[in-house]
């Protein structure tokens, strides 16, 4: 790691891995990170909220990212996390595969999606970033809770 | 500093201050001026000079010096004619004021006031006649809406204008035609015709306002109406978030969160000798190479230990328990609320609302002691300002009218609240015309929500529910017809969404009455816990009548419909699953909630009981917003989510999914 000092140039990500990707999470976002929990349903709720849990006192809804993004749903296992992010007030869990570092990426290391993906994987993300011989992709988490968009997508995916 | 240290008293005395004045200028118009009663409204008004005067609150301390003297003439025997009318709007203006120091200075206009009242103490201030005063301006007249605002401002040096049309914020924004209309009051409003003439005015015609008024008002449209009916003050109090918790009380909080601490300790320690007893137990095990008397010991000191720490546990965790509830309650207690707080805003109200539909109303509140939740009485406040002003606008004849149905010319309102049982009930009620159930019927016929066949069918309880049809009710034509009606569903459903319901009884000619019933707190309801698809519910017992167990082969199906006899009468039978889109067990015997919706009773269906007991009630939170049928979470003995079910929106799922399948 290059730069001791928080520039603008640089990203504080949580790391996270989804499927055999890994996804980065803006850290201020970051609430806290939990292990998997049972998850109450709530119905009529669109298909990727898993449902609401109890943060030590406070019900908070689920997303299950899986389905978020449309891949393959699979047997969890003890590596799985709750991610809870918090934006514009609100507080999320957001299920993984797992947790797996926190990592600064410097702003040059990232190009925009379009460049390297297909349309429908760039619907969630920032960008993407180079590290060492892998790719990260920055999830836009703002597109992430967005609920309607994405019901509106997954119509679009089922017509 | 100095200043925002002192604001918070200051706002929270001045409201209190007000709140007297109101009240004691309400008396003063109705019981005439009697010494002790202008001496205390002397004094609130003194009292406010004072502390506003200290904080450098100019234009409050000038009014309040003012109304002070003005005071202090009725006291030495100036007649009081016309001074509550002038002192209500010294109130209102002072309320202003108060909303403005908050918020940074002072903007509201004093200084007519302070005329008017100078005036008044002089003598000369004469009844002020109400007119109507209209003027169209010349087509060729540059700056209309200028021009216009002139005029207004000329007019309110001379009398005191009480409503225009089309609002002054319109005329603003450029929004007028040639004319505009205001309601005045002034000595003599005849003067006014010549103050106005002009060279960009055509015409200016000022009539005297006579019984005839207010249905000329009404032609001016709901833009000139609809200015009281949001009484700000009414919703800006009601979301008021500080409480006022009594020391003694804060006192008691503090003990029980001491007690809470000393648990902690205890549950430390015990933790602490269970670590110590499991070193103990495990290690005769490990060396076994002891003496014999050595392990023989450790064992029985091993099993001795353990009963020790079972025992404190037991204790420490019904200590706990204590604590706990005591705390519960005194929180709770802490929420509570006087309706009083609510009640206390309607004579003023009441009286507005009647004079400008020049009714005459006596209003009677009952009950103000009653204690309700805070939220509760946040909430309610819209659906009874509305109850209240259907009850004035369309319930309440006019004096005329009801001498000449043989009853007393002033109209009789009701506000009053009662406990009963686990809720609280608000009654509403005036001995108005009541509901014309056969105009509700021709309404809803002509507006397609029923056929004229069905609409004859209904039994006259049924029509009178109409009120709550959506359809009925935003409709605006119809509030002159039925009587009753802007947003009678928008009531139901904020009671309704509170846990509550209302219930509607009238009779043609003598009134109507309605029945808010509530719940006491939104904190915590008891509740069943019930099992429905594999996922646990609870189910607020308020409106939970009976359960019953029936047969599959006892529920009938017809389409999406379903009922069941039970003890020889109908019930419609919703099930949970269907509405919530939950998977349905196959052939399973049907458990019924008996609950009732709206006035509706009908079976809930879910698949297994599980208990019942008190839950706390959380927000769902934003994310997920509404869910349909859904009121909140709570969080279970076990640490998991389980939602709170509300029986009336589960009804109208399921009763919107039949209107569907019907049309489809």
């Amino acid at each position: 790691m290059q730069g001791q000092k928080e520039d603008r140039g640089e990203q504080h990500l949580v790391v996270v891995r989804l499927d055999r990707e890994r996804y980065g999470v803006p850290i201020e976002h970051v609430h806290e990170i939990i292990r998997m929990q049972e998850v109450t349903r709530v119905p009529r709720a669109p298909n990727f909220v898993e449902g609401v849990i109890n943060l030590r006192g406070q019900v908070i809804p689920v997303i299950d990212l899986r389905r978020r993004f449309g891949l393959q749903t699979g047997e969890r296992d003890g590596a799985c996390r709750i991610v809870v992010v918090e934006m514009n007030g609100a507080r999320v869990g957001l299920v993984v595969d797992a947790v797996l570092e926190v990592m600064r990426i410097p702003e040059s290391a990232t190009v925009p999606p379009e460049e390297i993906l297909t349309a429908s994987q760039v619907a969630f993300l920032k960008g993407v970033a180079k590290h060492g011989d892998g790719l990260i992709l920055l999830l836009d988490l703002q597109r992430v809770l967005e609920v309607h968009e994405q019901q509106a997508l997954a119509e679009l995916k089922t017509a | 500093m100095q200043l925002e240290r002192l604001l918070p008293v200051f706002l929270s005395e001045a409201d209190e201050h007000l709140q007297q004045l109101e009240q004691g200028v309400l008396t003063l118009e109705r019981r005439g001026p009697d010494p002790e009663l202008v001496g205390a409204l002397f004094r609130s008004a003194h009292t406010l000079k004072g502390s506003a005067g200290a904080l450098g609150f100019g234009r409050i301390a000038q009014l309040t010096h003012a109304m002070e003297e003005a005071l202090e003439a009725l006291r030495t025997g100036r007649p009081a004619d016309g001074l509550a009318d002038l002192l209500l709007e010294c109130v209102d203006a002072l309320r202003a004021l108060r909303h403005e120091v908050a918020d940074g200075g002072e903007r509201t206009e004093v200084a007519q006031l302070l005329r008017r009242l100078e005036e008044w103490k002089q003598g000369r201030a004469e009844a002020l006649h109400p007119a109507d005063v209209w003027v169209r301006l010349r087509e060729d007249c540059p700056m209309r809406a200028a021009r216009a605002l002139a005029l207004l401002r000329l007019l309110r040096e001379h009398a005191r204008v009480e409503e225009v049309a089309p609002p002054e914020e319109a005329m603003a924004r450029g929004n007028l035609g040639l004319e505009f209309t205001a309601r005045v009051r002034a000595r003599n409003p005849e003067s006014l015709q010549e103050l106005l003439a002009g060279p960009d005015v055509e015409a200016v015609r000022v009539m005297p306002a006579a019984e005839s008024r207010d249905e000329r008002w009404l032609d001016l449209g709901p833009q000139a109406r609809g200015k009281l009916p949001d009484d700000p003050e009414l919703t800006r109090r009601a979301s008021l978030r500080t409480v006022r918790v009594d020391v003694e009380r804060l006192d008691r909080l503090m003990n029980l969160v001491g007690e809470l601490v000393v648990d902690r300790i205890r549950f430390q320690q015990i933790a602490q000798r269970l670590k110590d007893a499991r070193l103990l137990g495990a290690s005769p095990e490990k060396s076994p190479g002891h003496t014999d008397r050595g392990p023989q010991k450790s064992r029985s000191d091993f099993w001795d230990g353990l009963d020790g720490v079972a025992e404190e546990l037991a204790e420490a965790t019904t200590h706990l328990g204590r604590v706990t509830s005591d705390l519960q309650a005194e929180v709770l207690k802490a929420r509570m609320l006087p309706i009083e707080h609510l009640f206390s805003r309607f004579p003023r109200y009441v009286r507005d609302l009647a004079q400008r539909a020049g009714k005459r109303v006596e209003l009677v509140l009952e009950g103000q002691d009653t204690e309700l939740d805070r939220s509760v009485i946040e909430q309610i406040g819209g659906p009874l300002m509305h109850l209240v002003r259907n009850a004035i606008d369309h319930g309440i004849e006019s004096p005329g009218e009801r001498e000449r149905a043989g009853k007393p010319a002033a109209g009789r309102l009701r506000l009053a609240a009662f406990q009963e049982e686990e809720g609280i009930v608000v009654v509403v009620e005036d001995d108005g015309r009541g509901i014309d159930t056969d105009r509700v019927r021709q309404r809803a016929v002509a507006l397609g929500i029923l056929s004229a066949e069905a609409a004859g069918r209904l039994s006259e309880e049924e029509a009178v529910e109409l009120i709550f049809h959506p359809g009925l009710s935003t409709a605006q034509a119809v509030t002159e017809v039925s009587g009753r009606g802007v947003g009678m569903d928008a009531v139901r459903a904020g009671v309704q969404a509170l846990g509550g319901s209302v219930e509607v009884e009238t009779r043609r000619g003598q009134g109507t009455r309605f029945l808010l019933r509530l719940p006491l707190t939104l904190a915590i309801v008891r509740a069943l816990l019930v099992s429905c698809g594999g996922e646990r519910y609870a189910l607020p017992l308020a409106g939970v009548q009976e359960i019953v167990e029936v047969p599959a082969e006892r529920v009938h199906r017809f389409g999406t419909h379903r009922t069941t006899l039970l003890r020889g009468g109908v019930l419609p039978v919703v099930s949970v699953h269907e509405a919530l889109e939950l998977p349905v067990p196959e052939g399973a015997d049907r458990l019924l909630c008996v609950v009732t919706g709206g006035r509706r009773r009908v079976g809930l269906w879910v698949d297994r009981v599980l208990g019942e007991g008190e839950v706390v009630v959380k927000p769902l939170g934003a994310y997920l917003g509404q869910v349909p049928g859904v009121s909140g979470a709570t969080i279970l003995g076990d640490g998991r989510v389980a939602l709170i079910l509300e029986p009336a929106a589960l009804v109208r799922l399921a009763v919107r999914e039949e209107e569907l399948a019907h049309v489809g």
